[in-house]
């Protein structure tokens, strides 16, 4: 079988088994995209919403329960919700610069690459950052507030130090793993694609 | 040619209808930045390209699967006569042999483009796309014998 011999045949071929009729289409339009950055995208927003509710409810917990003695979480929780709305910001504008559908194959993988790399990167680095700075000034700032503390109580902050250190570092490997998990076929994926594309010229 | 891509790219009836569905949504959207600076169909192949190359996370998993179009059939020696459509189907059988970059080399040399046309969609250059050409239709013809004489 030579392909060139094929051209003719191939040409022919209307290659039609799959819906063509308008209706369909516009029934199609209405659905929503299932490529995978459209779906990350949707996880996102809905991570976002979680938080935003959570957060909110929180801060105005502790803004009016035991009339305000702990207004500090409140505000505590307040810059770690707007740490976690850059976040989003920051995750969301990778996902919009991660795919050009219209750009040259090659370049668009390049991209998607590139862009899936740093969006990596940054939600292992923050994942891994917004959980001890939370649990560290959270805890020193019921502490602070808990009747009959004392600094002086070394035993005590040694306990919550040491928990803050295993946590870190179970959230370190944690993240490792579900990042890794999350992404990592995805990306390997795309650089062997890649490099199917790259591959040099001499045989 | 969105029905082509399908084909090649997708395992199964369901993989294709849903590419189909993908790809109609990325044009949709994409459609109000079209600036004509490339030709109508250079524009069409990058999007439905893209679209299928990436698009793959679904099919990977359903790869195990075993659908009945895809179950591997023996051609007897005797069935050398083919007609046109069964020249199509080993061919379309072939090609799914093939990596995801070489389906879409080996397509745009079927819809008879260019290697310049070529290179503005796939973003290699015409030196390389010559090689891999070449390679491709080695493998498509020890392919095609393997299924001829019932290797695989």
């Amino acid at each position: 079988m030579e392909l060139d011999n094929l051209k003719e045949v191939w040409q022919a071929d209307a290659g039609n088994t799959l819906p063509g009729i308008k209706e369909d289409i516009l029934l199609m339009l209405q659905k929503k995209s299932r490529s995978p950055i459209a779906k990350i995208k949707r996880n996102l927003r809905g991570e976002m919403m979680v938080v935003v509710v959570l957060y909110s409810s929180s801060i105005i917990y502790y803004i009016i329960s035991n009339k305000g003695r702990y207004w500090e979480l409140a505000l505590m929780l307040s810059l770690m919700g707007m740490l976690f709305m850059f976040y989003y910001y920051r995750k969301n504008k990778l996902l919009k610069e991660m795919e050009c559908v219209t750009c040259e194959v090659k370049s668009n993988l390049e991209r998607q690459v590139s862009m899936l790399g740093k969006y990596i990167r940054f939600y292992f680095v923050a994942g891994t950052l917004l959980t001890p700075i939370a649990y560290f000034t959270a805890g020193l700032i019921v502490l602070y507030k808990s009747p009959g503390f004392s600094i002086a109580a070394t035993q005590f902050l040694s306990w919550f130090i040491g928990i803050g250190i295993g946590v870190s570092i179970l959230v370190y490997f944690l993240n490792i793993w579900y990042v890794n998990k999350l992404y990592g076929r995805h990306l390997n994926k795309l650089k062997e694609l890649l490099q199917q594309m790259e591959e040099s010229t001499i045989p | 040619m969105i029905h082509k891509v399908c084909r090649i790219y997708g395992r199964s009836e369901i993989d294709r209808q849903d590419l189909f569905q993908e790809i109609i949504i990325q044009l949709w959207k994409a459609y109000p930045s079209f600036r004509g600076d490339s030709k109508f169909s250079t524009w069409l192949y990058r999007i439905a390209l893209n679209t299928a190359i990436s698009d793959f996370r679904k099919q990977q998993r359903r790869v195990k699967m075993l659908y009945p179009e895809e179950v591997p059939y023996e051609v007897s020696a005797e069935a050398i006569d083919f007609t046109k459509e069964e020249q199509l189907q080993q061919l379309y059988k072939a090609i799914g042999q093939l990596g995801e970059i070489e389906k879409a080399i080996v397509m745009l040399y079927l819809e008879d483009k260019s290697y310049e046309e070529m290179e503005e969609i796939l973003g290699i250059n015409q030196n390389n796309l010559r090689v891999k050409m070449n390679r491709i239709k080695e493998k498509l013809r020890n392919l095609t014998k393997e299924f001829e004489y019932g290797v695989r």
